[in-house]
């Protein structure tokens, strides 16, 4: 018993254990598929809706061969059925007890109407192959079939005297073979030809249509009905055959897409539906899914496929020697172009390409969808962001101010008697905020052109080896830290060397201002896969993983701060990204923390 | 600067220049001040000595005032007077304690001395 409600499960469980029966419960469709697969399960009651998906999935993904079980499905809300689970009894919940065991009872051995690929397929016998080819062109079957009439004639001529009522039977078989190798059409026309033959050459007086007796009049009329019956009933059963097992390869074809589609990302769904529909066509037949704009395969002839766009139907058409079929996959003009190795394309495989473009198009909606909804998203993250900064903005910007305004109005302020050297400290305090003022603003319009790519990197030859020896004579002079540098290999890049060194002073500030005092600074600088890489380990308190998450964001700043602009490493950021690199961060709690600048040894193409 | 009207008032800033500054000020108004950057030293401080004053930024590096402001309740170490410093938006809060007040940057230095010394303003 399949029931993802806990609830409702316990009560079926309860009046099935009553009947002494043996109760398996599953919630899910991965769950209910292993267990039906068990060999355990005589009957199966299953909820249709399923805690991880619907019943026809487990239905579906039920392999063959299986082992026996017999099967009813409950249901809390309106579930239409899939065709090829109609037979299958369906309860409407809620159910009573007599229900209930009434599905129980009245479960169904569950069958799979359409086997599996891989599962055995008779090999059709003669007759069916006969009726299940595809209809011959007339120029083929008309001719053959007057072959057959003359033939059958020929042998008739020499016993009509003897054998007279073997001749309709003879005229018969062949007028049936005919409409079953045919078709209906060419069927009539055979019976009419019969009739004609029959009347001309076995009838006396022989060779006219005059007919000597009433009796063979009534003879030669009820040859004529049985011939024209037996083949509109013969060509109808071969088109109903054909139909069926068409819809039989074309459900398979389905299941097998549902299997291969279900947990690949939409973007590849597009391949697969291709590829699986390309191995379900004869050998040598190509296929191919042509975007407006791009070429088509030289087997298409461009007229057509202009037809096929504008008109959006389906074009057949004939290039190099071979049938080709164009069809409109959806309103953007995507095409699905086919050609196959026979004289012309059959039924059977226009089918399957006619499913395909119906496929297509239902996933190229979904697609063109998914990308709008992602555009969305992206708008609505940058908004958001944009939204974020100015918040931090707003607040960061205000600090040196209040600095400034509680410096200023405590000079002017006349009930405070400050003596000369508080009133310039305070004027001091006002300079350097002035100047924190503008280096954020500097720092503000940098990294919006930045991120906007207003920014030029000149793009010149530079040793980050060097570099990083210069970055860190300056940091050591400012901080008083010890920084150790390590460098092996060639560390040439190409980029801009005033921001690079911006990026390294920028990393070694942070790791100078946040480490702990005392503890030394490593640099290391090797290459490695066509870039360099410039590690800054020091041995400060480290980072928990929330805040490397905020680490790049502007306005985040380290815990211990309070004098940066909270830009420093957004900036350094960007200017990395902008040389094409990445920047990474290892760190944990106590750990100490190491960025690694990883700058590709090329430049960028712009 | 006479004794009655002088204060001892914790200061909780986490931007250095501006909290020196603070106490620069303060200090020259006859407060006896000590500065702090983070809650959990303000805690320390409240805990061994309660100022008549706190004076505390919104935005702490561990924390938030509020934050800091729900732990001295929560310990029954409520000083007088408490001055909130907003920055940007007023992160708008209503606690209805009395004695506290909301003080968005930037402020003309009369306010902050008028609320330290106890000129009422607009209570929250």
């Amino acid at each position: 018993m399949a029931e993802d409600d806990p609830v409702v499960g316990d009560a079926f469980e309860e009046v099935l254990r009553a009947g002494h029966n043996t109760v398996f419960r599953t919630e899910g469709v991965d769950d209910t598929v292993g267990r039906l697969g068990d060999g355990e399960v005589e009957v199966a009651i299953l909820d249709v809706q399923l805690k991880d998906g619907s019943v026809w999935e487990v239905l579906d993904r039920i392999s063959s061969p299986h082992p026996p079980f017999r099967v009813a499905l409950v249901t809390a809300v309106d579930a239409a059925a899939p065709q090829r689970w109609a037979h299958v009894p369906l309860y409407r919940k809620p159910l009573d007890h007599q229900a209930l065991m009434r599905a129980v009872a009245e479960a169904v051995p569950f069958e799979w109407s359409g086997s599996d690929d891989e599962g055995e397929t008779r090999s059709p016998n003669w007759i069916e192959r006969l009726l299940l080819a595809d209809e011959p062109p007339l120029a083929v079957s008309v001719p053959i079939g007057l072959v057959a009439l003359a033939l059958v004639t020929l042998l008739m001529i020499p016993i009509r005297e003897d054998f007279f009522g073997a001749i309709g039977a003879s005229y018969t078989v062949v007028v049936l073979l005919v409409a079953a190798y045919a078709g209906i059409t060419v069927g009539l026309g055979g019976a009419l030809v019969a009739f004609l033959a029959y009347n001309f050459f076995t009838v006396p007086p022989y060779y006219t249509f005059a007919i000597a007796s009433g009796s063979l009049v009534l003879e030669l009329v009820a040859f004529l009905a049985a011939a024209v019956v037996g083949a509109v009933l013969i060509g109808t059963g071969r088109k109903l055959s054909r139909r069926q097992t068409s819809e039989a390869a074309l459900s398979r074809l389905r299941l097998r897409l549902l299997s291969q589609t279900r947990d690949i990302p939409s973007g590849q769904v597009i391949d697969v539906i291709t590829r699986v529909i390309r191995e379900a066509l004869p050998d040598g037949a190509q296929l191919g899914l042509v975007p407006p704009g791009d070429g088509l395969p030289a087997w298409t002839p461009a007229v057509s496929a202009d037809i096929a766009r504008v008109e959006r139907r389906t074009v057949e058409t004939r290039s190099r020697n071979r049938p080709v079929l164009i069809l409109p996959v959806d309103t953007e003009g995507l095409l699905l172009v086919a050609t196959t190795p026979g004289p012309r394309i059959t039924d059977q495989d226009r089918r399957i390409l006619g499913f395909a473009a119906s496929e297509l198009s239902r996933v190229s909606e979904q697609i063109e969808l998914l990308r709008a909804a992602e555009a969305a998203e992206r708008l609505q993250a940058r908004d958001e962001a944009k939204n974020a900064l100015l918040a931090a903005v707003s607040h960061d910007l205000r600090t040196p101010l209040a600095s400034m305004k509680v410096a200023v109005t405590t000079v002017l302020e006349p009930t405070l008697d400050l003596s000369e050297d508080q009133r310039r400290r305070l004027l001091d305090t006002v300079n350097n905020e002035v100047d924190r003022l503008g280096g954020m603003i500097d720092h503000l319009l940098d990294l919006s052109r930045l991120e906007s790519g207003a920014f030029r990197l000149s793009q010149e030859q530079v040793d980050l080896a060097h570099l990083v020896h210069d970055a860190a004579d300056r940091v050591r002079l400012a901080s008083g830290r010890q920084i150790q540098v390590d460098s092996t290999g060639d560390a040439g890049v190409v980029g801009d060397q005033v921001r690079l060194l911006e990026v390294v002073t920028n990393l070694l500030d942070n790791a100078a201002r946040y480490s702990t005092p005392g503890t030394p600074i490593l640099v290391t600088i090797r290459p490695e896969q066509g870039s360099v890489i410039v590690a800054i380990t020091d041995a400060g308190p480290g980072m928990s993983r929330e805040e490397q998450e905020t680490l790049f964001r502007p306005f985040t700043r380290g815990t211990r701060s309070g004098t940066g602009s909270g830009l420093g490493l957004a900036i350094t950021r960007s200017i990395v990204t902008a040389h094409g690199g990445t920047i990474e961060v290892v760190s944990a709690p106590g750990m100490g923390t190491t960025m690694s600048v990883s700058i590709p040894k090329r430049a960028l193409h712009e | 600067m006479s004794d009655p009207s002088s204060r001892r008032v914790l200061v909780v800033e986490d931007d250095p220049g501006f909290g020196s500054l603070l106490r620069d000020v303060l200090e020259a108004a006859g407060h006896t001040v000590r500065l702090t950057p983070t809650s959990a030293g303000a805690l320390a401080e409240v805990e061994s000595s309660l100022p008549d004053v706190l004076c505390v930024d919104i935005d702490l590096p561990d924390g938030t005032g509020w934050g800091l402001l729900d732990e001295l309740e929560r310990r029954g170490l409520e000083p007088p007077t408490v001055i909130v410093a907003t920055a940007g938006i007023a992160a708008s809060r209503s606690r209805h304690r009395p004695g506290t007040y909301l003080l968005p940057k930037p402020f003309p230095v009369d306010s902050l001395l008028r609320l330290v010394t106890g000129a009422e303003l607009t209570e929250i």
